[in-house]
């Protein structure tokens, strides 16, 4: 085979939107499609479903084929990329009578909250039988035709990508609007004549022809891109213009006569009460519900029967099933009952009464086949806990006798770029995976073993203040120390982790340490809230009845909750260790581990405290430390937060720095956040008419954790797409320096060696919004919650929304400006270890 | 909510995937016949800026345009700057999409005249082509970020949409039950 044409059979784009928006719908079309098989409605063949992908294939092969990659240098394969998106695709889509099973495709949800409702407005029923009347529609798609040739237009498709894009989408969309009075898909039924279709079709071959022969019969290029690109096979710019046209005039004229002469024979074959449905018709109407469409056909067809050999396969369809419906009762008073049978299935889809009721149960994760086996054994939490308690030993081992060089030391990249991120992604995708596979758990417990663990841990203390105070020791601490560039402090942190878990629960019964001091422990109780995997009672109904309360006493056999959880009242994961104790130790096997949407949650009351009260103003202090610490470290590892540190050393030189971190640690992460909070719950609470600022902060706060949490995965998604390859220069390193492997001298530092992938920015944007869009639901839901669908629940929640959009604001601009990649910038001594 | 969020997340990866590097050829920078050959290079971005571009280049046969995929080539681009910045990357066809190209990516650092040289060595041969380009400023990052940084205004939006459809419904539904 000729070089030249075996490359170009081999250029296949990917386009990942492209693939996903067509998997999607072919997705949506076959569950649709499948669910109508199964209820017996058999209106939907194989048929449709082969049109249906033969459709969404040829998108595919015009956009994705090689026939893109010769679109840029020859006109004639960018026409044939716009035939098959003009006159291929959608008739075979239209046959396919896509809107059923694409509606009975759609989850549950999606149906109740948009179709359905979308499809009771009249503006828009209206609008869309004004789009699809024939003469809009044939308009339409002549502009878009004409308008994309333009000489201008055309080039500038083909210098922008967004531009090329804008023109496919719009010749598929202005040929489905085209392809719809002339195939009129089912449910839809003909409101015109048939006599209509001739001019309609005839005058679109008229202008396709015109068109074509200018394309065809040009003295000049009329598109200058194709005059500078390289020409392939010898073929002038001029030859391949008028082979585009060719193919214009020649696919387009064959798709205009076919249906046109199917079509003819149709009006020729038919009588005319047969051909025409209804003489007149309000725009309204044109849209039917499936009920009324059955009933006039099933009304019209006993005059279309005598015409089945000579239509078209599809308008056979619609007869067939016309047919049928007369055959089961001619009479008017039978049509009722044949329409219920024959648009069977339909109705349950599009009726809000019927498609709404009760949906499946909620995912429990721990009855997934072999995934929940595993989990509900207490020996896969001990190896996830050994496995990250080696993980821990050779990261002290490195940080203490290891080169102090962050980027070359494991504990100078594992804790600070790898660890950091797959903890927040974990919250993000599941739960607090973390505290599942803590290793300083495994030496709390050991602890509890060896040491006497007989004092009560002080009242005074037992809220998260020590937490707190720790958070805001160890957030001074990083910024003032640089611990993210020291491997040796990194390891004294962890064993000082290691030596308090011991310390802590030796002394005190209970698990003090987990619930009150752990500061990481605190910053995934916080953010567990947003997971979406909750551990929760199956059924409420069961705990009613239980009197051994073994989730939170234990078993015999079996621990009960360390933290002092009672299932049945638990709301959230707040607090929650994912230990599974307490599914192991419930005898009702009522304790799961299920999916739902945490936003939701948040809504809730009392999801702070496990149904405590005790604890929850130093919780809602917690999520408000959180917030502010989000923004505060991701400020100071930007420019400007450099170039203050540096004009703080040059005004007060050494003490400048320390005094700099301090004041920035005591006022933004306690004064000015506490002071806006003040402000926002007064502001919010006077709109309530209430002025507690309280118990509004008490309620709102919570909606805070979100733009948080976003905050955190936009900041550790750079640092981890910016290092992430410093894990493997750092381990070989390690292994090498203990004789595990031969360290390769060419080895050099992996991160940072240029510019980052274009899609980071994007990335982090969009954890960004997914946070901002959630907090505000979460402030929407708890105001509506209070007020119902008032005014006052969006002036109550107004204020909040504002604080939210300001940390949006704030975060969105620290994103913007250069950042530091800390701990990963040094370079290999020497060029290479 | 459930439709809400699945709504969302319906715009996610399709937003994701956008911002795709076409490596597709992009605009022609310049032709040049040696010999024998003809060498086409092509940039995208258009204009061409600081920041990652991808650098395509075409060889054929001159006389009958047939493309050429043996031998190596490889794009420097130049700058006199001080000191003096230079760049260069090979240009396969495994980095390109269109297979009758290859392409390179180089990460230009600063806008201004560069020197865009494309050397192609066979085994008989070492023909060089070079061309100076202008290279644009870096768009402004706030620029390149507003449209994700907007974008939750359109769930937002479809969002007071869905709550203004239910509460047109919960008004029908209390019409209708009025006697």
């Amino acid at each position: 085979m000729n070089s030249t044409l075996s490359a170009i059979l081999i250029s296949w784009s990917f386009a990942p939107w492209l693939a996903f928006f067509l998997g999607l719908t072919a997705a949506i079309y076959l569950r649709g499609w499948r669910r109508l098989r199964r209820r017996g409605v058999r209106q939907f063949q194989f048929k449709h479903l082969t049109c249906f992908y033969a459709g969404l294939g040829t998108i595919y092969i015009a956009l994705m084929s090689p026939l893109d990659a010769l679109a840029p240098l020859l006109m004639s394969a960018h026409m044939v990329q716009h035939l098959l998106l003009m006159l291929v695709a959608p008739p075979l889509l239209w046959l396919a009578a896509p809107e059923i099973p694409m509606v009975a495709g759609l989850p549950a949800a999606v149906r109740r909250t948009w179709v359905i409702p979308l499809w009771q407005l009249p503006a828009l029923r209206r609008f869309a039988a004004w789009l699809t009347r024939p003469a809009t529609a044939w308009t339409t798609a002549v502009v878009v035709l004409w308008l994309w040739h333009v000489p201008a237009l055309y080039q500038w498709t083909l210098q922008d990508r967004w531009i090329h894009d804008v023109e496919h989408v719009s010749f598929l969309l202005s040929s489905l609007l085209f392809w719809f009075p002339v195939i009129r898909p089912h449910p839809h039924r003909r409101n015109d004549s048939f006599w209509l279709l001739l001019p309609y079709l005839f005058l679109a071959g008229v202008q396709g022809s015109v068109l074509s022969g200018m394309l065809t019969f040009a003295d000049h290029v009329l598109y200058p891109h194709y005059e500078q690109v390289p020409r392939l096979w010898g073929l002038s710019a001029l030859a391949d213009q008028a082979i585009g046209g060719a193919l214009m005039w020649t696919i387009g004229s064959l798709a205009y006569l076919i249906p046109l002469v199917l079509t003819g024979r149709l009006v020729l074959k038919s009588s005319s009460a047969a051909v025409v449905f209804r003489r007149s018709c309000t725009s309204h109407q044109s849209l039917p519900s499936p009920v009324f469409a059955g009933a006039e056909r099933a009304a019209a067809a006993p005059n279309l029967s005598g015409s089945m050999a000579a239509i078209p396969w599809f308008e056979q369809r619609l007869q067939t099933r016309d047919s049928e419906a007369v055959s089961r009762g001619g009479r008017s008073a039978d049509l009722a009952s044949s329409v219920a049978v024959s648009t069977d299935g339909l109705l349950p889809v599009l009726s809000s009464e019927s498609c709404c009721k009760a949906s499946a149960p909620p995912l429990d994760v721990l009855q997934v086949p072999v995934m929940g086996a595993v989990l509900r054994r207490g020996t896969t939490r001990h190896v996830l806990q050994c496995i990250l308690l080696a993980a821990a030993v050779i990261v002290v081992v490195d940080g203490l006798s290891g080169p102090q060089l962050a980027p070359a030391n494991l504990a100078g990249v594992t804790p600070w770029i790898h660890w950091r991120w797959l903890l927040v992604m974990g919250l993000l995708a599941a739960g607090n995976l973390f505290c599942m596979a803590c290793p300083f758990t495994l030496a709390r417990h050991c602890a509890n073993a060896c040491l006497p663990s007989s004092w009560t841990w002080p009242h005074w203390l037992s809220n998260k203040g020590p937490a707190i105070v720790l958070l805001l020791l160890f957030f001074w601490a990083y910024e003032l120390f640089a611990l993210w560039d020291s491997p040796w402090w990194t390891a004294w942190i962890v064993v000082g982790y290691f030596s308090a878990a011991v310390a802590v629960n030796g002394l005190f019964r209970g698990a003090p340490f987990c619930r009150y001091v752990c500061p990481i422990g605190q910053f995934n109780f916080v953010y567990s809230l947003v997971s979406p995997l909750e551990v929760k009672v199956r059924n409420p109904q069961v705990c009613q009845t239980c009197r051994s309360h073994s989730c939170l006493r234990g078993s015999e056999t079996m621990p009960g909750c360390e933290m002092g959880l009672f299932q049945p009242q638990k709301q959230g994961n707040f607090d929650c260790t994912f230990c599974l104790d307490c599914v192991r130790s419930c005898a009702h096997d009522n304790v799961g581990l299920i999916a739902g949407l945490p936003i939701a949650r948040l809504a809730a009351s009392d999801h702070l405290d496990g149904g405590r009260n005790t604890m929850r103003t130093s919780a809602l202090l917690l999520i408000v430390v959180l917030s502010a610490a989000a923004v505060l470290s991701a400020g100071w590892m930007t420019g400007l937060g450099s170039a203050l540190q540096w004009q703080a050393q040059n005004l007060l030189g050494e003490y400048g720095n320390p005094a700099l971190v301090t004041a920035g640690t005591i006022f933004g992460l306690l004064i000015l956040p506490l002071a806006l909070i003040f402000l926002v719950g007064s502001a919010s609470g006077a709109a309530e008419g209430t002025g507690d600022w309280r118990r509004n902060v008490g309620r709102y706060a919570p909606a805070l954790i979100p733009m948080g949490l976003g905050i955190w995965a936009a900041h550790y998604t750079y640092h981890f797409l910016a290092g992430a390859g410093t894990l493997v220069a750092a381990a070989w390193r390690f292994a090498g320096d203990h004789g595990l492997a031969s360290f390769a001298s060419t080895w050099t530092c992996p991160c940072c060696a240029g510019e980052l992938a274009p899609w980071m920015l994007p990335t982090q944007c969009l954890l960004l919004d997914l946070g901002l869009l959630a907090s505000l639901y979460a402030l929407y839901v708890v105001s509506r919650r209070q007020h119902g669908r008032s005014r006052q629940a969006l002036t109550a929640a107004a204020p909040w929304a504002i604080l939210v959009l300001a940390l949006f604001a704030i975060s969105a601009f620290l994103l913007l400006e250069p950042m530091e990649m800390r701990g990963t910038l040094a370079a290999w001594p020497g060029g290479g270890p | 909510m459930k439709g809400h969020a699945l709504a969302v997340l319906c715009f996610v990866p399709a937003l994701m995937g956008t911002d795709k590097a076409l490596a597709d050829g992009g605009t022609v920078q310049f032709s040049r016949q040696v010999g024998d050959m003809r060498f086409t290079v092509m940039t995208d971005p258009t204009p061409l800026r600081v920041g990652i571009a991808d650098v395509s280049i075409m060889l054929q046969d001159a006389r009958s345009g047939a493309v050429i995929h043996d031998g190596r080539a490889t794009v420097i681009f130049s700058h006199a700057a001080d000191p003096p910045l230079s760049m260069r990357g090979e240009a396969t066809r495994a980095a390109a999409t269109n297979k009758l190209l290859r392409a390179a990516q180089l990460d230009i650092p600063r806008p201004g005249k560069w020197q865009c040289e494309v050397e192609f060595v066979t085994s008989e041969a070492t023909i060089r082509v070079q061309e100076v380009l202008n290279v644009a400023e870096r768009p402004d990052r706030w620029r390149a970020a507003a449209p994700w940084l907007f974008a939750p205004l359109v769930p937002m939006g479809l969002y007071v949409v869905a709550e203004w459809l239910a509460s047109r419904r919960k008004e029908s539904r209390q019409a209708r039950c009025r006697p």
